[in-house]
């Protein structure tokens, strides 16, 4: 009994000195927590005592052994802290968080959109033929629509398509109705580059053929689409338009987000107090026959919307040539 | 199309509508507006002369002061084409403004001097109202006035007309369209009766309608004792607001009646067509004038003075000599009319719209005429235009009818094709429930016809305007938009939703963005199209470029067959942007040739340009094995020589890696190197490996063992570190842990981890296998350090 707990003294006294003389940290839980430690010796004793003893015996080895644990975790913070100065403000070393260019970022926002509508997505090729492009949706060689879209041509029967309508014929005669899809994509018009034209700019259409769809839900998805992208106080307004593919035809207005009462100097309307934002209407009935679809029993809504024009409204950006110019002081405010 | 508020209000009554009203009405249901233009867009005002000085450089420049009212006095400089002296009232144009020809005024640098504007002349402002060329106003115009107001010039709407709506590009049709918005009445044109003389007619007007195909009606008239003069300052004044010069009475009349009714007119000097050989059977001094198709080099010298050299087949309007005017498109010079005319033919016709825009557009030359011609005319206008414009020229000019009405028909009148309405479709369609009532209410507004009419139907004929409507939705888009689009219901599409998931890779090349763009790249978009020297910067051969056909510019002949000159031109944008690193990249499609098709491949190319290469290069390879992680594991990089590699995943090549070289890297300051890289994503998009199944964790330890080798140059780490990689299958993954430059070489330590699907290896075991595989690895520039 009594050398026992003389032993456990030596070992508290021994574990102090060994501190104060420095010795290494791992050594030292090597020598009084290892195998063959004078403790582990103890604990593999302890079975040979009786009961009684047991119990008094324990208490005392794991007080030694917690004390010992401490006084070596202690030991080791005491170290540490004069080793090596830890700063947790060190800036990260690299590789900051780069940017996604506003064009990528909003047609994700728009498939994000439309998607919970059971809207898939649809492409097609950006060097289209005039089938496609055109006559398919019921612009012929000869109709004065073709002036307002000046295209890039690769030879008499090619050319860049001029808008993502040319989706609608490829998605048409591939699938049957029911059809619902988005499509984005890059489009091309020769236009030189000002404030508000590049040669190439960006587009979404979107499709739906069934049995029953009217102008009515082309409105009501139109609506509840632009709320997301702008704000839930936006109003619209349906204008009559052009475009041979839809019938009736249809653009529409978004209420200028930026002033709420007219104001003739607001930069964003210029003071009309509402700002075009895209073309839509009931496929025609031609469309649909050219995809070999019956228009007595199916009929269509479509829409096309620039990317780039959302873009600038919400972000006041003045030139669409800016997103062409890639300055990194303007795709770093993208992330 | 420009529509002056205070004509449109001859033929419907809009007192009880503001503007606002009327140009929201407007925008909704008919047509764009453009823009309005007031008197205010227009800074002309009644200026006094309060000095005048001569500008000694200059012969001809004088500078005065000039009071314009509001305490404001500026210079204006001028030259001495009238007599000018203090104390005048003239029209001055107070700069910044432009005026109603177009022509903008803006402060100048005159000789040393400023001129804050500009003396306005008759030529200037498009009017021809004074003999001395410019107005004078007297002390009762207050100095500062507005001019045009004072000439009383009102609002003025600039409407952008659909090209479906050819009925609207005039006056008169726009009333009519909007009387049927609004649900008024319209007051009509009166159409007088021609009265003529049967002893003033002779038989020298002959008409030769040649093109019959192309040309569904020829109307001309002879008007003989006329005395040109400048049109009354109302015709001026109306012309001017709705865009158009005045010229002389007879040229403005036609233009005049043009713009009211949409009937394209010409007028020839009788005198200037050629006498007709009167072996043809015409009495002497008589004028034939044909009306034929174009032939191979045949020119035409026009009104405004350019010269055209026309497409075969298109139609002129000849005499036996010479052409006297290009058919629906714009007259000849030879012909024109001029003050000194006395006799014309007087000429309205209907030419088929689709000849008119060929000729057109091959000639790159639109006109007021031809853009109307395009659109299509109302059938039955010819006759009435043409009478319409005799009555006023005789009003103006004087003379006298000397010609019957010559009028040839080619084509028997079109009966208009019935088009049956059903409201059940239209509901189904719409979304709009209104009764038949209301439905009939509308069509009637608009001037259908109504054949037939049951419980659901309506068999309808579209006026005779109307060239658009040709189907039943186009009559559903006409009731829409005046019940108005506003008031039909928002509802959300029920119906059945589809599940086939397209063939799509949006998803994927946005998961690459993301992931490029979380690594600390900047995602770049640039045009689809470059010039030539950028084909020779992109690698690829000339031939294998697509060339567009019609360019902007050099700057888009051809388009892209590599990202890599777009990337470039981005650096070169940012070569000094402050940070020494710059990471870009582009995900888009290449173009190419390939056995004569075209070819589109959507590309991803990056450019990393930075002071370290090798900083570059574990960039670069930090991207592009994170994005092969994403789709396939097995990634390995090739290389082909110290300045490229190619980019393999099972074996297969998806892209490269390339050391830049351009010379914008040659004269960076910062001396910096760059390094390309592109993955062609369609190849990697088929090579995706897709989870099945999930694979069991393992649940035996694993176990690490290092070796160092010793690698003589040019070796690449890639050849050692890929097949060690395939030697065994209990060896798991190889990672580099350290490299370090020898003399003559790179020592390179790399840990080797095993580990068994179904049991513990032992360390004999590994230690075994550890030995074979790193020295099966050892070569002529291989070996193990000790």
């Amino acid at each position: 009994m009594k050398p026992l707990l003389k032993e456990i003294q030596q070992i508290r006294e021994g574990l102090i000195a060994d501190i104060k003389s420095n010795l290494a940290a791992n050594q030292l839980k090597i020598k009084y927590l290892g195998r063959k430690s004078k403790l582990n010796y103890l604990l593999k004793n302890l079975k040979n005592f009786s009961l009684e003893e047991k119990k008094v015996f324990g208490q005392k080895v794991n007080q030694l052994k917690n004390f010992i644990q401490s006084e070596i975790i202690k030991y080791e913070n005491q170290n540490q802290k004069t080793d090596q100065l830890i700063d947790l403000t060190l800036p990260s070393a690299k590789n900051p968080l780069g940017s996604t260019h506003p064009i990528r970022a909003m047609q994700i926002e728009l498939v994000n959109i439309f998607s919970p509508l059971g809207f898939e997505i649809a492409s097609g090729p950006e060097i289209e033929s005039s089938w496609y492009n055109f006559e398919a949706l019921n612009i012929d060689e000869n109709h004065p629509a073709r002036d307002d879209q000046d295209s890039f041509y690769l030879d008499d029967t090619h050319l860049l398509r001029t808008q993502t309508s040319s989706v609608q014929l490829r998605v048409l005669e591939k699938s049957k109705p029911p059809i619902r899809i988005i499509a984005p994509g890059r489009i091309f018009r020769r236009d030189s580059a000002d404030t508000i034209h590049t040669p190439t700019f960006h587009q979404i259409e979107g499709l739906i053929v069934d049995e029953n769809v009217t102008f009515a839900d082309l409105k009501g998805i139109l609506n509840y689409a632009v709320k997301k992208i702008f704000s839930p106080d936006t109003k619209t307004r349906f204008r009559i338009s052009y475009f041979p593919f839809v019938e009736p035809s249809a653009e529409m207005d978004i209420s200028c987000p930026f002033c709420l009462h007219e104001q003739k100097s607001c930069p964003v309307c210029k003071g009309s107090s509402w700002i075009e934002i895209l073309g839509c209407g009931m496929v025609h009935p031609k469309v649909l026959k050219n995809a070999q679809i019956d228009p007595k029993k199916y009929q269509g809504i479509a829409f096309g919307m620039g990317i780039e024009r959302p873009l600038m409204i919400k972000y006041q950006i003045p030139t669409i040539k800016l997103f062409y110019e890639n300055d990194l002081s303007f795709l770093n405010q993208f992330k | 199309m420009k529509i002056p508020l205070n004509w449109l209000q001859q033929f419907i009554s809009l007192t009880d509508i503001s503007t606002r009203q009327l140009v929201e009405d407007i925008s909704l249901a008919i047509c764009e507006v453009e823009n309005i233009i007031s008197q205010s867009s227009f800074d002309v005002r009644v200026g006094e002369i309060k000095s005048i000085k001569k500008i000694e450089k200059s012969q001809k420049l004088l500078i005065a002061k000039v009071d314009v009212g509001n305490k404001q006095n500026i210079s204006i400089i001028f030259g001495n084409y009238f007599e000018v002296k203090r104390g005048d009232r003239l029209p001055v144009a107070v700069a910044p403004t432009c005026l109603p020809t177009g022509l903008s005024i803006s402060k100048k640098e005159i000789v040393g001097y400023t001129s804050d504007g500009m003396l306005v002349s008759d030529d200037e402002l498009g009017l021809k109202l004074s003999d001395e060329g410019i107005l004078r106003f007297s002390k009762k115009h207050k100095i500062g006035s507005n001019v045009l107001k004072l000439l009383g010039f009102q609002d003025t709407l600039d409407l952008k007309i659909t090209p479906n709506r050819g009925d609207l590009l005039s006056i008169y049709g726009f009333a009519r369209d909007l009387a049927a918005f609004y649900n008024k009445k319209i007051n009509q044109v009166l159409i007088p009766a021609l009265n003529y003389e049967q002893k003033n007619i002779s038989r020298d007007l002959i008409i030769d309608l040649q093109a019959e195909s192309v040309v569904n009606r020829y109307s001309a008239i002879k008007i003989s004792g006329l005395k040109n003069i400048n049109s009354p300052d109302w015709i001026q004044k109306r012309l001017l607001a709705a865009g158009f010069r005045p010229i002389n009475a007879i040229v403005d009349i036609t233009n005049y009646v043009m713009i009211e009714l949409g009937q394209p007119l010409h007028a020839f000097d009788f005198e200037k067509i050629s006498e007709s050989n009167t072996d043809r059977g015409h009495i002497s001094g008589s004028r034939e004038i044909i009306v034929r198709r174009s032939k191979l080099n045949e020119h035409i010298h026009t009104l405004d003075d350019k010269k055209y050299l026309l497409p075969i087949g298109s139609v002129v309007i000849a005499d036996h000599k010479k052409i006297l005017a290009l058919a629906g498109v714009i007259g000849s010079q030879n012909s024109s009319i001029s003050l000194n005319t006395t006799q014309i033919v007087l000429e309205s016709a209907i030419f088929d719209s689709i000849l008119i825009r060929q000729t057109s557009k091959a000639l790159n030359l639109i006109t007021d005429s031809s853009q109307r011609f395009e659109r299509k005319i109302d059938s039955e206008l010819a006759v009435a235009a043409l009478k319409r414009a005799v009555q006023l020229i005789i009003e103006i000019c004087g003379g006298k009818i000397t010609s019957e009405l010559l009028d040839l028909k080619t084509k028997t009148k079109k009966i208009a094709e019935k088009i049956t309405f059903s409201l059940n479709r239209f509901t189904k369609l719409s979304g709009i429930h209104i009764s038949m009532n209301n439905a009939e209410k509308i069509l009637r507004r608009l001037e259908f016809k109504i054949l037939k009419k049951s419980k659901n139907n309506l068999e309808i004929v579209p006026p005779s305007w109307r060239h658009d409507i040709l189907i039943e939705e186009d009559v559903f888009e006409e009731i829409e938009r005046i019940y108005g689009f506003n008031l039909i219901p928002e509802t959300l599409p029920n119906g059945q939703l589809s599940f086939k998931d397209p063939a799509n890779n949006l998803k994927l090349e946005n998961q690459i963005a993301e992931l490029a763009r979380n690594l600390g790249w900047n995602e770049t978009l640039t045009f689809s199209f470059y010039s030539e020297p950028e084909v020779r910067i992109s690698g690829i051969d000339k031939d294998k470029h697509l060339k567009l056909k019609n360019p902007l510019g050099p700057e888009t002949s051809y388009l892209r067959a590599s990202l890599m000159p777009g990337l470039l031109r981005t650096l070169e944008r940012n070569i000094n942007c402050p940070t020494d690193e710059i990471s870009i990249f582009e995900i888009g499609r290449i173009f190419n040739h390939e056995n004569s098709n075209f070819n589109e491949v959507l590309m991803l190319s990056g450019l990393r340009v930075s002071s370290h290469i090798d900083n570059n290069i574990s960039q670069v390879r930090l991207l592009i094995d994170s994005i092969l992680k994403i789709f396939n594991d097995e990634i390995g990089i090739k290389a082909n020589d110290q300045k490229t590699a190619d980019i393999l995943v099972n074996d297969n090549k998806v892209g490269k890696i390339t050391i830049l070289q351009e010379n914008i890297l040659k004269s960076d300051r910062k001396q910096r190197k760059g390094i390309y890289f592109e993955i062609t994503l369609e190849k990697l998009f088929q090579l995706t490996k897709k989870i099945s199944k999930y694979i069991e964790q393992n649940p035996f330890p694993s176990l690490n063992r290092d070796v160092t080798y010793e690698i003589a140059e040019p070796l690449n780490l890639d050849q050692l570190i890929r097949p060690l990689s395939k030697k065994n299958m209990y060896l798991i993954r190889v990672a580099l842990i350290d490299i370090f430059n020898l003399q003559n070489g790179r020592a390179v330590t790399l840990r080797l981890t095993y580990q068994a699907p179904d049991r513990t290896l032992t360390d004999e075991e590994v230690n075994n296998l550890h030995q074979d595989i790193i020295k099966s690895q050892i070569t002529d520039g291989v070996k193990i350090k000790l």
